[in-house]
């Protein structure tokens, strides 16, 4: 009896030294000259490590002091389980979400995405986010588990697996045999161009290819423009940019609200190249559409 | 049975004196006197803690340089002190067995599991930040819709200095969940983009005769701009160690060697692309001097005004603190003229 006074007197004096002890040791990290040298990030873990450690040290103090009975314990330890469970489940709806999107792949590497509103390249997928590098170079890391819950528009197009997906409802002799799909079966006319095109629609051209990115992108146009002159300008842009995306891009009107509002189609093997010269891409086709001597008409 | 310990001495003394309450049946024994001791000393407790209160407010807090922040601590302490002795004296004086303390105990700790399920979940979160590290403390990043330099990564809370000088504080789950721009790049996120031109270059150059000389040439004066930018970080680095020397400018401590802030932001201008274009230049050298690299614009969007975003890269990220008004001001009078 006389012994559990005392173990409370020693727990509560051992526990105040010990919180002291985390206060000045905190205080020396906050104020010496020579930690102050280290980085911001180092003393940032450095004060979250001594507080940790002195909490352990004080529950650690508490089962050597007093001897718990056994079945408190397992009770205790029974709750703490669901309570240390249901107080990770955020931690651990992230690394789930990783390992989905790693063994599903709704986008892949380098791939050309769009996530709710952020459009860019997917530079890689870790257990907590997936980074991307967006169009104006900027590096969003986007958390896994947000990505689940969003949705994903992939620019990038596997060409086989497109092939094999488009044609899933024919039948077997119906199909377009993926093998013969190659410059050596297009040479030894095993193409079939018409029932290819009919499948692959605006994609027949690349089909050859092993992956392609297909951008799309709009962009608004006054009205005082008369549309012929638009027209040719755009037109002249996109053959512009015929040898820098290696396929020139489309254009459609999508909208006349108010303003003309065009969407642009590009086709480019690479997505790095799209991210390149998207911006130069605008400024060519504002530069034409708005030049001093186009208002002045 | 082992000794009795002081506390079923106890028990007997006060079932002696004015028996049990006939609540047999129901497994309880609850001592008479037990009850009217403990209600008295209730009693006693609550007006003790109301003349508490009220000395700690009618005082002059000032004279006792008792902040309030200090004062409002102390009273919620008081409040659960005076629980928890309410509490123990029940116990005491009602004189429970022990299992059922243990069951009261049980039901307790599962309760106040739940409800701070949440808190602790804030704390995990604060580690998993740490472990994965998606920003650093003085990083500059875009949380959600909160902008500025993080100057704190706490067990609970990321805080984040923004341009008005503000701190925020931002729940470590709030940032697990929410997208994160970081604005601070290293040294590799420029040599990761040489390299990958680099590769693209070679499999241009690879097919014979299939080489489009304008795509050719785009990627080699794009990897020129790139080692440009590249060359002028390490010139910065060498700035910044004789910045340790002591000299020039003062920078803040959140400049870090091999760290660079890329800022970007856009701005909607009128639809002349041209006079734009003479001005905006005009402008991004006249900055040159403030963030040591060229700021850069590019036209990212066309809608009723043509948008035009700005790279501002600085290795301070305070300099965007301080010159992104004057930025804006010296934008505004030179779309002006």
């Amino acid at each position: 009896m006389a012994s559990d006074v005392a173990n409370v007197f020693i727990f509560i004096g051992l526990t105040f030294t010990f919180l002291i002890i985390v206060r000045i040791l905190v205080y020396v990290v906050n104020h010496s000259m020579r930690l102050q040298r280290l980085s911001a990030n180092v003393l940032n873990g450095l004060r979250v490590g001594i507080r940790i450690l002195g909490f352990i040290a004080i529950i650690l103090l508490l089962f050597t002091l007093f001897e718990v009975p056994s079945s408190a314990l397992i009770s205790i330890s029974s709750v703490g389980g669901i309570f240390i469970g249901f107080a990770s489940s955020e931690v651990m709806a992230q690394i789930v979400s990783g390992l989905y999107l790693i063994s599903a792949r709704p986008f892949g590497i380098h791939d050309f995405v769009k996530i709710d509103d952020v459009s860019g390249m997917v530079m890689e997928i870790n257990l907590s986010h997936t980074i991307i590098q967006q169009i104006d170079g900027n590096i969003v890391k986007i958390p896994n588990k947000t990505i689940l819950d969003s949705k994903i528009k992939n620019y990038t197009i596997k060409v086989p697996s497109e092939i094999e997906k488009r044609q899933i409802h024919l039948k077997r002799s119906e199909k377009v045999k993926l093998k013969h799909i190659n410059p050596e079966g297009a040479r030894k006319g095993k193409i079939d161009w018409n029932k290819l095109r009919l499948i692959l629609d605006d994609l027949t051209e690349f089909a050859f290819e092993e992956e392609i990115t297909r951008f799309v992108f709009d962009f608004e146009v006054d009205l005082d423009i008369p549309p012929e002159v638009v027209k040719e300008k755009i037109e002249d842009v996109c053959s512009n940019y015929e040898p820098v995306f290696e396929h020139k891009p489309q254009y459609k009107l999508i909208d006349l609200s108010a303003r003309a509002t065009f969407e642009i189609v590009i086709y480019c093997f690479s997505p790095f190249i799209i991210i390149h010269n998207y911006d130069s891409f605008l400024l060519d086709i504002s530069n034409a559409l708005y030049s001093k001597e186009e208002v002045d008409k | 049975m082992a000794d009795p310990t002081l506390y079923d001495i106890f028990g007997q003394w006060l079932t002696s004196i004015w028996g049990n309450f006939p609540l047999e049946s129901l497994g309880l024994e609850i001592p008479k006197f037990g009850l009217f001791l403990y209600l008295c000393i209730q009693i006693v407790i609550i007006v003790v803690y109301f003349l508490t209160n009220h000395f700690i407010r009618k005082k002059d807090v000032k004279f006792y340089k008792i902040t309030p922040d200090l004062l409002n601590g102390l009273r919620f302490i008081i409040r659960i002190i005076v629980t928890i002795i309410s509490v123990v004296f029940l116990i005491i004086f009602l004189h429970f067995e022990a299992d059922s303390i243990w069951l009261i105990l049980g039901i307790f700790t599962t309760a106040i599991a739940f409800a701070s399920i949440k808190t602790v979940n804030n704390l995990i979160a604060g580690f998993w930040i740490t472990l994965t590290r998606p920003f650093d403390v003085g990083d500059y990043v875009k949380i959600k819709e909160v902008e500025g330099i993080v100057t704190d990564i706490s067990s609970n809370y990321t805080r984040i200095r923004h341009k008005t000088n503000n701190v925020t504080q931002i729940p470590n789950l709030e940032c697990l969940k929410s997208k994160i721009i970081n604005y601070t790049v290293d040294l590799e996120y420029y040599k990761s983009q040489i390299e990958r031109l680099k590769v693209l270059a070679e499999q241009l150059a690879a097919p014979e005769g299939e080489v489009s000389d304008k795509l050719y040439q785009d990627i080699q004066s794009e990897i020129e701009e790139i080692t440009q930018v590249r060359n002028e970080f390490e010139m910065i680095q060498d700035w910044l160690i004789g910045q340790k020397k002591g000299t020039s400018r003062e920078t803040s401590i959140f400049v870090r060697k091999n760290k660079l802030v890329r800022y970007t932001f856009t701005l909607s201008l009128p639809r002349e692309p041209e006079t734009n274009a003479v001005k905006l230049d005009e402008l991004c050298k006249k900055y040159r001097e403030k963030f040591r690299i060229t700021p850069d614009w590019k036209v990212v969007g066309m809608h009723y005004n043509i948008e035009y975003m700005f790279v501002i890269i600085t290795p301070d990220p305070e300099d965007i603190l301080e010159f992104y008004d004057d930025f804006l001001w010296d934008l505004y009078s030179v779309m002006n003229q």
